[in-house]
């Protein structure tokens, strides 16, 4: 039993590893299971909620995850949750004063608070999935900040011819999956590494204390391991040493109770089994299931998160932005609001594949019903007319997969041209890049003269005027527009469409 | 109270540091695009006053190639002189891409004067984009490259490196759907992404406009530039062709949108590609740079080469039906020195095959 003390961390860095490395290359081999679309369909609870939401059901590989956690509890959470084995690095060793046992029964409310959410209609708070929440983490925060960093670690190297070759070196290993060819900037990173940081914080209070109390995943597998069919038992060889509760990183073990675990909360780590003294420990078949801890989800969780979800619901859809959309609210090509409300998982796949970063997480500017979905921002990346990826690598359709030919015919919305911010409109400078950039076949950007004005220009300049029946709102006149701030040429939504 | 020891100052530090970089990536930070200045509209100069002009004189010129403090030549440097008899600007009509490639180059007195044995040479085609292949003339033909690339080679080139920095779409991408990755890797060369770190500050001590900007090291330091662009419509500077090419080799391209013409021709003046082929075998005639339409292509079969980056441009503009003045970039670069527009002082030497 002593080989799990170092075959575990082991194992959980491996899978750490290719979690990350599959969130990364989601931008390199969308196509590919072995990305941040395979990732996500592994976790029953996005599967779950996808289906009480929208009826939809296509992530078999999740089943596995079940069928693993009905054999041996929540060894998933244990040995290859990608975020709890970075939890578990980061905690502080030990179990000194753990908080009272009541807090494990919060994770059980949140789950079903966002049951309830997803079952009428809202998958919004699967943003907090650990699953979405690491491939987030790796998207908006670590990608980016290690892309900034080593840019300019190359930069500096490349400074001096006798280094300049490790600058290139660095280069060709890690580009494209670790640098993407466009430095990401994300409108809301700030809330989204907050988060994160908020997660790791709290395990100064406990360790692993998201996945003890809050992880609403292992609540999931934790009902579903109260009927698991290897469950730790302790024998009469104990002789109540204290060390197996104390050790424990979930605070499973009741010392009140003869050092007997709750299969709900134990990860199935086998650390007790190593730290026993008198091998009083063992994790065997048991047909029975475990029921009847203090905190158990009872009638008041399972009242209170229905109506915690019913009044969120009542309010989200009582707010401004249900009645007064907002006509920068753009989304990928042929997703529609409904359709993302209640299937996209906010799992950010499409935000790591689309290759301009355009496609950025919203937070309240659809509302709350649809927060953590994708959002075209064109002045920070257009939607490129020759890729389709966001579609093909959505794990439930959220977005269509259409091919590159459909896409190119899909509107995102319309540009519209503000002539008295437009600099060739002023008559004072020739500028059409728009025109320029266009990227339709027939331009949908046209060109009319307008007298020019100012200084000692002379006869006319041309000014850009958008062909409504050509543009699909792809936004590259808008992000490449020169004007300081927004655009002067500025994608909205389609009132005809 | 404790003493502050090293792992508080180390985690203080990681900490700033974790900050600092994610402070980096908001996109607050992002570089404003540049806004065009005034300058006077695209109104048609008048020509040049030939009698200004003296005929061009070939002349070798140091290691090295381009030398910044140099004081602007006719010419643009090449290795060796011409032979007698080699033509200035040749152009060759025929279906035969390779052929026209081959034919351009013996006229101009063979590949050997511009690649010596050992040379690294850098082929900078038009790659622009990523949404169309080869046959929508948005994109050098690749079989002109990969002919460049064969000819460098066999002329001992020690490496023939071809890249571009596409405005629309990815590298990795645009090489793909352009077919130039596959015919480069056949003829033995190497595409070459064109990463953020290799573009430097580097000083245009003959810019009228700009006078420093950031350019692509390599192609700077490169023995040898072979600027191969593809002749296309494009909105604002008309017509694209071998100087507006040279806009792939730096960092910041919508700053050059300001006074697009002078600021092209100042970036010549820093890069001087010491050959320039122009690809006409394929030209797209409307709704330029990117095209998209097969309509917009016309077979035109032809290959426009010279040393002189000017007059190849200024012969490439009849393909199109205007005139070298109606081009801002080419009038600032004739200006410059940089070249001649003035096709009746150089030796143009056209031949079918």
């Amino acid at each position: 039993m002593k080989a799990v003390r170092w075959l575990r961390p082991l194992v959980q860095a491996v899978a750490f590893g290719l979690a990350t490395l599959a969130v990364l290359l989601t931008a390199v081999h969308p196509s590919s299971w072995f990305s941040a679309t395979g990732l996500v369909s592994l976790d029953p609870l996005a599967v779950l909620a996808a289906l009480l939401s929208a009826r939809r059901f296509r992530l078999l590989p999740a089943l596995a995850v079940v069928a693993l956690t009905l054999v041996t509890g929540r060894a998933w959470c244990g040995w290859l949750c990608p975020l709890g084995s970075v939890l578990e690095w980061t905690s502080p060793v030990g179990n000194a004063s753990p908080p009272a046992r009541r807090w494990h029964g919060l994770k059980y409310g949140l789950l079903l608070f966002l049951l309830v959410s997803a079952a009428l209609g809202s998958l919004s708070l699967l943003i907090l999935d650990p699953i979405t929440l690491f491939v987030r983490t790796v998207t908006v925060v670590l990608q980016p900040g290690l892309q900034w960093l080593i840019g300019s670690l190359q930069q500096l190297l490349y400074r001096y011819d006798w280094l300049a070759g490790v600058a290139d070196l660095l280069d060709a290993g890690l580009r494209p999956a670790l640098l993407a060819y466009k430095q990401p900037y994300w409108q809301h990173l700030w809330p989204v590494a907050l988060l994160t940081v908020a997660v790791f914080a709290a395990n100064r209070l406990a360790p692993r204390f998201w996945c003890r109390y809050l992880c609403p995943l292992g609540a999931l597998l934790g009902l579903v391991s109260r009927v698991a069919l290897f469950k730790r038992r302790v024998n009469n060889r104990c002789i109540a040493c204290q060390r197996c509760a104390r050790g424990c990183q979930m605070d499973a073990i009741d010392g009140a109770q003869a050092f007997a675990s709750d299969a709900g909360e134990c990860i199935q780590c086998l650390d007790c089994l190593a730290e026993c003294p008198t091998d009083a420990i063992a994790i065997t078949p048991h047909r029975s299931m475990d029921w009847g801890w203090e905190y158990d989800p009872g009638r008041r969780t399972v009242l209170g998160a229905l109506g915690l979800g019913v009044a969120s619901l009542a309010l989200a859809n009582a707010s401004a932005t249900v009645q007064q959309p907002q006509d920068s609210l753009l989304r990928p090509p042929g997703a529609g609001e409904a359709s993302l409300q209640d299937a996209c998982l906010r799992c950010g796949a499409c935000l790591r594949a689309c290759p301009t970063h355009g496609l950025q997480m919203s937070m309240l500017e659809g509302g709350w019903l649809v927060l953590g979905t994708p959002l075209l921002v064109p002045r920070l990346g257009h939607c490129e007319y020759g890729c389709n990826l966001c579609g093909s690598v959505c794990p439930t359709g959220a977005i269509p997969e259409l091919s590159l030919e459909e896409k190119r015919r899909t509107p995102i919305g319309k540009a519209y041209v503000d002539a008295t911010v437009c600099l060739a409109w002023s008559g004072r400078v020739p500028c059409i890049v728009c025109e320029e950039m266009c990227p339709l076949p027939q331009k949908a950007i046209t060109l009319v003269e307008v007298p020019a004005q100012g200084g000692d220009m002379q006869g006319s300049i041309q000014a850009p005027v958008v062909n409504h029946g050509l543009c699909i709102g792809c936004g590259l006149c808008e992000n490449r527009c020169p004007t300081v701030g927004s655009a002067a040429i500025r994608v909205r939504l389609d009132p005809l469409s | 109270m404790r003493s502050f020891g090293r792992r508080q100052l180390l985690r203080i530090t990681s900490l700033l540091g974790l900050g600092l970089a994610l402070g980096a990536c908001t996109p607050h930070v992002q570089d404003a695009p540049a806004v065009p200045t005034e300058q006077p509209a695209f109104t048609p100069l008048p020509p040049q006053p030939t009698s200004t002009l003296e005929p061009p004189t070939l002349q070798p010129v140091s290691e090295g190639g381009t030398t910044p403090a140099a004081p602007p030549s006719l010419t643009p440097p090449s290795p060796t002189p011409a032979p007698a008899g080699a033509a200035d600007v040749a152009v060759v009509h025929g279906e035969d891409p390779q052929a026209l490639v081959q034919t351009a180059l013996q006229l101009l007195g063979g590949i050997q004067r511009f690649v010596q044995p050992g040379y690294d040479v850098i082929i900078k085609p038009n790659i622009c984009n990523a949404n169309h292949g080869p046959e929508y003339a948005s994109t050098t033909n690749p079989l002109v490259i990969a002919t460049l690339v064969r000819l460098c080679l066999e002329a001992g080139a020690a490496q023939v490196r071809v890249m571009d920095n596409p405005f629309a779409g990815s590298a990795e991408n645009a090489y793909v759907s352009s077919q130039v990755d596959e015919a480069v890797a056949a003829a033995g060369g190497t595409m070459e992404i064109m990463a953020p770190h290799r573009f430097v500050d580097a000083e245009i001590p003959e810019g009228r406009d700009i006078h420093n900007w950031r350019f692509y090291k390599p192609i700077l330091d490169a023995d040898l530039v072979i600027n191969v662009p593809i002749a296309k419509h494009h909105g604002s500077a008309r017509l694209t062709l071998g100087c507006k090419n040279i806009m792939g080799c730096v960092e910041d391209r919508g700053g050059i949108h300001r006074n697009l013409g002078q600021r092209i021709a100042d970036l010549v003046s820093r890069v001087r590609p010491q050959l320039t082929v122009i690809d006409a075998t394929r030209i797209l005639v409307a709704n330029g740079p990117t095209g998209g339409s097969l309509d917009d292509v016309v077979q035109a079969n032809t290959i426009i080469a010279s040393q002189d980056v000017v007059a190849a441009d200024a012969w490439a503009t009849s393909l199109f039906g205007r005139t070298p003045q109606e081009i801002a970039y080419i009038v600032a670069a004739h200006e410059m020195g940089l070249g001649t527009m003035d096709l009746s002082t150089l030796n143009v030497v056209e031949q079918t095959v």
